[in-house]
């Protein structure tokens, strides 16, 4: 049985506790713990998964070189990310060519907050951080271009603070043999209301996402192995976004 | 009162039929002649008589000629020749349908806009504007129902192969003969840039999204940063030319957009290909689906290459030749004339220099 203390705001704990009740041989504690889930760095010799990394300055992210931190990145983990990379990863899809996403937001929040997240998923898909970078600006809006190595290239069009009852996303990923397509208006479903047809767009992937997250945790610290994600992935990402974004 | 019937004269056939196709089934039009030049190649003059045969009119080997007995000119030659043949017609004041892409050089469209010009002469270059996605796309946008415009992507991939993949030529093996494979690609669909000059796939295909965007949009591209490579079949990398490629659109209006457009091999999806555009509006969000209205039909048996998703109510071709015939009646401009088919290819033109050089271009205006 290992036992996680969760050292985060309120709002924050509710969702890994939620996901950690659906797990075996894992328990929520109060105590020291054997692991620790939190936002905060260098406190702890435990086993950490850095909540939310993408708001801890890069600089002190390099300086935990070595530490036993696995940065949180819960997109790579999202029920409709997921099988893309088990089908990239495995070959199917043959070299990836391009990744390509579009991501608006309700949320008023910055573009560039939602950008790390796509910009680590470009990353992880293209096996390194881009040789080219070019960022288009507007308010409540960021367009991500992004070359790499060998020809491929990453378009992301991400935008917050839009009119709506729902997010959106969709992103494809063409490889050089196949295509994987995940988007929610293949997946949307319509209502007939008084005030005429709306979409409905499935919402489930959070909880689903940091659930498999946290089993990707736990088996690195079972397996005494490194986690799938490294703080250098964080910084990486976080770089990459300062660059396009100029922040 | 009965209403003209416009004379077309096919100026030189030579890839898919589409378009002299779609001038016939028009009821305004009537196709007269078959004409090319009496120095083109033999597989030209094959394809020109093949055509005539089909459509039961006469094969003349000599455009000076034949440009005497017809109102307009259906320009469905290759590539390279489109502005050539199109401005030949303009300077002897017929009215033009010009397949697309209007030219793989820039000076070749400006030289053709002034003969336009000049001559006062109609032109359409053909393009998918009146799809039926693209207009109820154009008809929410002017309905305001997301505000006005501030952001336009089109995703546009062809799920078509085109000839061997890339790295299946042997270390001996000669480099793949462009105009051959593209010869060859009528028999198995996979057509492309028929022509001497080796295209990209931006070059062949990025007017249709471009032109959705600058339809939607309302404003000229004045800058784009773009990425290609090859990343598929052989015959573009033994030439050297795109099969993948994505740009970033700085528009005047202060709008920005983006386009993604590949020949992505026929494994890639179901049907012909994800077309889509994401349009960003200060009241709203539109998604539309290029493809649609569509009907599914999976059956035992079903040949694989058969699209199991049918586009249907696509009056695309009907629309533009009207469209076309209204310019002609009323004079009116048509829906992409040859200055906005020229400002989409100064688009292109400026991403390939973005790619090759890596940094944001601007267009030549």
């Amino acid at each position: 049985m290992i036992q996680i203390k969760l050292d985060l705001e309120p709002e924050r704990q509710a969702p890994y506790a939620a996901a950690l009740a659906r797990l075996r041989d894992v328990e929520v504690t109060t105590g020291r713990g054997h692991a620790l889930i939190t936002t905060k760095v260098g406190e702890s010799s435990l086993p950490t998964l850095l909540d939310q990394p993408e708001i801890t300055p890069p600089e002190l992210l390099s300086s935990l070189a070595g530490a036993s931190i696995m940065p949180a990145h819960p997109w790579r983990f999202s029920p409709s990310i997921h099988p893309l990379e088990e089908s990239r990863s495995s070959g199917q899809l043959g070299e990836a060519g391009l990744l390509r996403v579009h991501h608006w937001l309700i949320a008023n929040t910055a573009p560039e907050h939602i950008a790390f997240s796509q910009v680590d998923l470009a990353h992880w898909f293209f096996g390194a951080p881009p040789t080219h970078t070019h960022g288009l600006s507007r308010a409540n809006y960021l367009q991500v271009h992004l070359g790499f190595a060998k020809g491929g290239m990453a378009l992301l069009d991400l935008a917050t603070n839009r009119p709506g009852p729902d997010n959106y996303y969709s992103l494809h990923l063409i490889g050089s043999r196949g295509a994987a397509y995940s988007d929610d208006h293949r997946n949307a479903h319509l209502l007939f209301g008084e005030e005429g047809p709306r979409a409905l767009i499935h919402q489930g992937n959070q909880l689903l996402a940091m659930q498999t997250m946290l089993t990707e945790f736990l088996a690195g610290i079972r397996e005494k192995r490194p986690w799938s994600v490294r703080l250098q992935d964080t910084i990486d990402a976080l770089a990459t976004v300062k660059e396009v974004a100029h922040v | 009162m009965s209403e003209t019937i416009y004379r077309a004269l096919v100026l030189s056939v030579v890839k898919h039929s589409y378009l002299p196709d779609a001038v016939a089934a028009h009821p305004r039009f009537q196709l007269v002649a078959v004409a090319d030049d009496p120095d083109r190649p033999a597989w030209t003059h094959e394809h020109n008589q093949l055509y005539a045969e089909q459509a039961g009119i006469p094969y003349l080997r000599d455009v000076a000629t034949a440009l005497k007995d017809c109102d307009l000119v259906v320009v469905s030659s290759e590539a390279e020749r489109h502005c050539e043949l199109a401005i030949r017609a303009a300077m002897a004041g017929k009215h033009l349908v010009v397949d697309k892409p209007l030219s793989p050089r820039l000076s070749e469209c400006d030289a053709l806009v002034r003969a336009v010009a000049e001559n006062k002469v109609k032109c359409l270059v053909w393009n998918r504007n009146l799809l039926p996605a693209l207009l109820d796309a154009r008809a929410a946008l002017q309905s305001g129902a997301i505000g006005s415009l501030q952001a336009i992507h089109c995703d546009f991939y062809f799920s078509k192969d085109a000839g061997p993949p890339k790295g299946s030529r042997g270390p001996d093996d000669p480099p793949i003969n462009w105009l051959a494979r593209q010869l060859e690609a009528h028999a198995d669909g996979s057509d492309g840039g028929v022509g001497l000059e080796a295209l990209g796939e931006l070059q062949i295909e990025g007017i249709y999204p471009l032109a959705y965007i600058q339809m939607l949009a309302q404003s000229p591209v004045t800058r784009v940063f773009a990425r290609t490579t090859t990343h598929f079949h052989q015959a573009n990398a033994d030439h050297e030319v795109d099969d993948l490629a994505t740009v970033s659109l700085e528009i005047a209006n202060g709008c920005v957009g983006s386009l993604c457009i590949g020949r992505i091999g026929a494994a890639a999806h179901p049907d012909i290909g994800e077309i889509k555009l994401h349009l960003l509006g200060s009241k709203g969000s539109l998604v539309i689906s290029e493809a649609r209205p569509e009907v599914a039909i999976y059956a035992r048996n079903q040949p694989a290459t058969e699209f199991k998703h049918r586009r249907v109510a696509d009056e695309n071709n009907y629309l533009l030749m009207q469209n076309f015939a209204d310019a002609l009646d009323h004079d009116r401009d048509t829906i992409l004339n040859a200055q906005g088919a020229r400002d989409i290819a100064a688009t292109v033109q400026a991403a390939l220099e973005s790619a090759r050089t890596g940094t944001a271009i601007a267009t030549i205006s």
